[in-house]
């Protein structure tokens, strides 16, 4: 019985079939862990949230930006734009259902599982936290905007969701803001400053770090110590330099690869586009 | 895992300053909810994790990384368990000063180098997580205040971290009910200078109080204001109000008293007229903005417009007096009159080198209250006829006013 967590799909989803066909998955043993952007950019939104859908009961899911960008574009609280690939998706008869579906998972999930050094922590974000947070203001605050995106006024979140202020969290924001400021951490968090300011323009590597800017994980300080999985940042190349954060997001929308790890053992599988 | 408990904040903090002991604040690690309620500790709310001592009814808290923990997603299952430490919690302090601890048999713990602060008197922040609330900026400010007279200043690298919250416009964001709160609780305790002068130092007055701020830097005449700035006079009167008293209200009233020339037309300057007037509307603008309560509003509206006329009682025809008695409410609200009084006098005393200087206003409208309310309007009453019954009262005040200033002038060396 094993658990895999998987690097951003961005609906490819012959790849994903590949990587899964590869560790000889099993749907009744196995459980696949998505770290969120699971449509848009790539050939097959539509088949592979379908795919994903069928075996519901065998994944675990957060929702990315691009997944929320959807759900957005769906319910016409948001325009596609000129990159987006999702119509096969959008036209579909089943569309609707999907993305009630989606509209139900979290932007934050926390396991604790058994693995070959130990029972370990494990929380997975699409993109990451602010740097003070701890482990349980993570879930709280994700919780909030989960229960957002279900209740009566969740179209009014969804129109307003975009945008790069306020930049940082405090304790004091309210409302949409509030939301916001949370969603953007979660789902789109590169580089930030000391006091979890954030930098939301730039999207290159390690070395085009803004002055004063570090990346995310260079701050957390999470408690309990946690092992962190997060995607989104594809110009890390799957390189952080810490033991207990790993970046999933491998770039193969972009030609490069798809990353597939096993927590239990840290073993990694990839496939090249 | 043992149970331990640590006595911390302010409790640790007033001890090594040698002030009078406050509350006990109990923080308990190693433990959790079932354990201390088997020991017989009260569970203080549903999901908090804070107790009440069966005997003593002090406040223990479960070590804890989160100031507030909210039952939320899975209760305060991470947040304040037996797995959090004594350092993890102290570091979610504000200050260092406030992030010691103590153990039960007397051995302090530090991990934060409180003491070597509160040996240098500086107020710093323990980590950068200190601005993860902007209220901390109006917190600090008020430690400023309180510990100033044993000559604590700001770090300036906390002050630099406040100013940054401040660039963020993160205090527009916060409640204007505890904003007020923080400003009422600095008006009552010591120093309220120098509450101003923090929040001026990192930005953040300018954001609170841009009334208040944007006085700095605007000249008085020098005859009546040797100081001159009317934002430093502020604060002169500041210091001066809280000689007189500890009541907020009066020393409230000091500090928005000027606000009117603020917006003094530059070609006017050095003189404001009519600042009383325009005072009044900025003074609205405050209240309004901050849900100031009636009482202070109204006290400061009552010194701002009438204060000048109160530095000149004694050139007043008693017709004027009369009528600033009744725009005070004085025969009705004595005790107001005297606060208003004592916030005129701060106001007089607020200028540089004239510190000492005596307010014989002060007891020559008390006088004349004091007299003129011993007038027997029931006898008096009794003589009027009903439709002029009020005109009658005020003829009747008026002669025995005319009576009493005469008196008092004449026996007036200084006249």
């Amino acid at each position: 019985m094993s658990t895999y967590v998987v690097g951003d799909l961005q609906g490819c989803y012959k790849p994903l079939k590949k990587l899964l066909r590869k560790v000889k998955f099993s749907e009744s043993k196995d459980k696949l862990w998505c770290v969120g952007d699971l449509v848009n950019r790539g050939p097959n939104s539509l088949e592979t949230l379908r795919f994903l859908h069928d075996i519901a009961g065998s994944i675990e899911i957060v929702l990315g930006n691009h997944d929320l960008h959807f759900i957005a574009i769906h319910e016409g609280c948001a325009p596609a734009g000129s990159k987006d690939t999702l119509d096969d998706l959008l036209n579909a008869r089943d569309c609707q259902h999907l993305s009630d579906w989606l509209r139900t998972q979290p932007l934050a999930h926390y396991e604790s599982l058994d693995t070959k050094s130990g029972v370990k922590d494990f929380l997975m974000v699409h993109a990451g936290v602010a740097p003070h947070w701890t482990l349980q203001k993570t879930l709280d605050l994700s919780a909030e905007v989960q229960h957002s995106l279900q209740d009566a006024q969740y179209k009014a979140f969804l129109r307003h969701m975009y945008g790069n202020t306020p930049t940082r969290w405090h304790n004091q924001l309210e409302g949409l803001d509030r939301l916001r400021v949370i969603t953007n951490y979660l789902t789109r968090i590169r580089f930030c400053d000391e006091i979890g300011t954030m930098q939301l323009t730039v999207k290159e590597g390690l070395a085009s770090a803004p002055h004063g800017f570090k990346p995310w994980f260079e701050y957390e300080t999470m408690t309990p110590k946690t092992t962190i999985l997060f995607g989104h940042w594809a110009a890390l190349e799957g390189y952080t330099g810490k033991k207990y954060i790993h970046a999933l997001d491998t770039g193969y929308v972009w030609g490069r690869e798809l990353t597939l790890m096993r927590l239990e053992d840290q073993q990694l599988y990839s496939i090249s586009n | 895992m043992t149970m331990e408990i640590y006595l911390v904040g302010g409790a640790v903090r007033d001890r090594l300053l040698d002030l009078p002991g406050r509350d006990k604040d109990w923080v308990v690690v190693g433990s959790n909810a079932k354990l201390m309620k088997e020991r017989g500790y009260l569970q203080v709310g549903k999901g908090f994790p804070v107790f009440l001592h069966p005997e003593t009814k002090e406040e223990y808290a479960l070590a804890r990384t989160e100031r507030k923990v909210g039952v939320g997603y899975l209760g305060f299952e991470f947040d304040a368990s037996e797995f959090v430490t004594l350092e993890q919690d102290l570091l979610r302090r504000d200050l260092t000063i406030n992030a010691i601890a103590e153990s039960s048999d007397g051995k302090i713990i530090d991990p934060y180098n409180g003491r070597r602060d509160i040996k240098d008197k500086v107020l710093r922040h323990v980590s950068p997580a200190f601005a993860e609330d902007p209220l901390r900026v109006l917190r600090v400010a008020k430690f400023a205040a309180r510990f100033a007279k044993l000559g604590f200043s700001v770090a300036p690298e906390t002050l630099k971290l406040m100013n940054n919250i401040v660039q963020s416009g993160e205090m527009d964001a916060l409640v204007r009910e505890r904003v007020w709160q923080e400003i009422e609780q600095a008006m009552g305790g010591p120093a309220p200078d120098v509450f101003i002068c923090v929040l001026r130092d990192c930005s953040a007055l300018k954001s609170i109080l841009p009334e208040v701020d944007r006085l700095f830097g605007v000249p008085q005449l020098v005859k009546y204001h040797p100081e001159v700035d009317t934002g430093l006079h502020t604060l002169l009167s500041l210091q001066q109000a809280a000689k007189l008293t500890d009541d907020p209200v009066v020393r409230y009233a000091t500090l928005v008293n000027d606000v009117g020339k603020g917006v003094t037309d530059k070609a006017n300057w050095p003189s404001h007229y009519a600042h009383e007037t325009v005072g009044l509307q900025l003074q609205a603008d405050i209240s309004k903005r901050l849900h100031v309560p009636n009482e202070f509003a109204k006290l400061a509206a009552l010194v701002c417009e009438h204060h000048t006329k109160m530095h000149r009682i004694k050139e007043l025809r008693p017709a004027t007096l009369l009528k600033l008695i009744e725009a005070l409410d004085g025969f009705r609200r004595p005790e107001r009159v005297q606060k208003f009084l004592l916030a005129c006098e701060a106001d007089a005393r607020g200028r540089a080198g004239l510190e000492k200087r005596d307010y014989p206003q002060n007891d020559y409208l008390t006088t004349i209250l004091l007299e003129l309310t011993q007038l027997d309007l029931g006898t008096l009453l009794k003589e009027a006829k009903p439709e002029n019954a009020h005109e009658f009262v005020q003829q009747s005040r008026l002669s025995l006013l005319s009576e009493i200033m005469t008196r008092l002038n004449s026996s007036d060396p200084t006249n």
